[in-house]
């Protein structure tokens, strides 16, 4: 018996602090209209057309890049919580899921329970 | 003689390097006519190219998954019948050490910064920045002797880090027009130009 939510992926702890909110999985540009504010972003990659979503964003997780990827840049410039680098995690998260985010950590956690 | 490339082609890329803009800042980016560029943006967006989405307040335009591959397509050919395939390679070669430093230079500093509301400007980040902007124009001449719409880029990335020293929002903030904007503009735009992936 544990208090610990289950880590559902792990990364690069690439902007600090924790957030927590509905994943929302992005493929293409096509996806952003699904994007609400307080979502977390979670995504392959990111490059420019995917800055504004960042503003919407409570936390970022992508599949690939590190510490000085374009989405740990614009993260940490929007003062949001990002792991990055995190393998499968477009496969290990479902879309409108409850997750919390450590940007410290590197992990991404179960939220569900109390908020 | 460098190519100048045809105007749809240069909104359709305009939207890409900006990535979310309005009318008026897509028309800015290859000093366009906003009227022009406004129709040339309708007709991308009937072909399904482009798209108008509003996000936290903003209205812009951002590339479609058609509009991005259509726009490949435009310049793979443009790069082919220009002869320009050798050099834009060799240049986008050169630049990823490059761009290693620099992205290494933007980190540090937003580390460095963190937990400060309002962090002086180190003379290690203007030296480390100032080297780069050295760097960036060698590079950036020999783009514009094949193709016309490469220039700008070191202009740019110098008065972003001239305003620095009062500001350092221009450093890597992403409401201006940043050395981090400038410098990911032209990584991305050699990358849509070469048709490769980050």
């Amino acid at each position: 018996m544990t208090d610990r939510p289950p880590v559902l992926v792990t990364g690069v702890p690439s902007s600090p602090g924790q957030a927590r909110g509905p994943a929302r999985l992005m493929r293409s540009v096509d996806d952003f209209a699904r994007m609400r504010p307080g979502d977390v972003l979670v995504c392959r990659t990111t490059d420019p057309a995917w800055t504004p979503l960042f503003r919407l964003a409570a936390a970022v997780v992508t599949e690939t890049g590190g510490l000085l990827s374009h989405a740990a840049i614009v993260a940490r410039e929007y003062r949001i919580p990002a792991v990055v680098g995190a393998a499968h995690a477009m496969s290990q998260l479902d879309d409108g899921t409850p997750v919390c985010v450590d940007g410290t950590l590197g992990t991404v956690t179960a939220a569900n329970g109390t908020p | 003689m460098p190519h100048a490339s045809p105007t749809d082609l240069l909104v359709l890329h305009a939207v890409r390097l900006k990535g979310f803009a309005d009318t008026d800042a897509v028309a800015a980016r290859f000093g366009l006519d906003v009227e022009q560029t406004r129709e040339d943006l309708l007709d991308a967006q009937a072909y399904g190219w482009v798209t108008r989405a509003s996000f936290a307040g903003l209205t812009g335009w951002s590339l479609a998954e058609a509009g991005r591959r259509h726009g490949e397509t435009r310049l793979q050919e443009e790069l082919d019948r220009v002869g320009a395939r050798d050099t834009v390679t060799a240049v986008h070669e050169e630049f990823l050490p490059v761009n290693s430093q620099a992205t290494q230079a933007f980190t540090s500093w937003q580390l460095g910064s963190m937990n400060t509301a309002t962090p002086p400007v180190t003379g290690d980040v203007f030296g480390q920045l100032t080297q780069l902007a050295a760097q960036l124009r060698p590079l950036e001449d020999r783009l514009v002797a094949h193709l016309a719409r490469f220039g700008g880029y070191h202009r740019r990335f110098a008065w972003a880090l001239a305003q620095a020293s009062d500001d350092p929002v221009w450093i890597t903030g992403t409401e201006v027009d940043s050395c981090h904007r400038v410098w990911f503009e032209l990584h991305e735009d050699l990358i849509a130009t070469l048709n490769i992936t980050r």
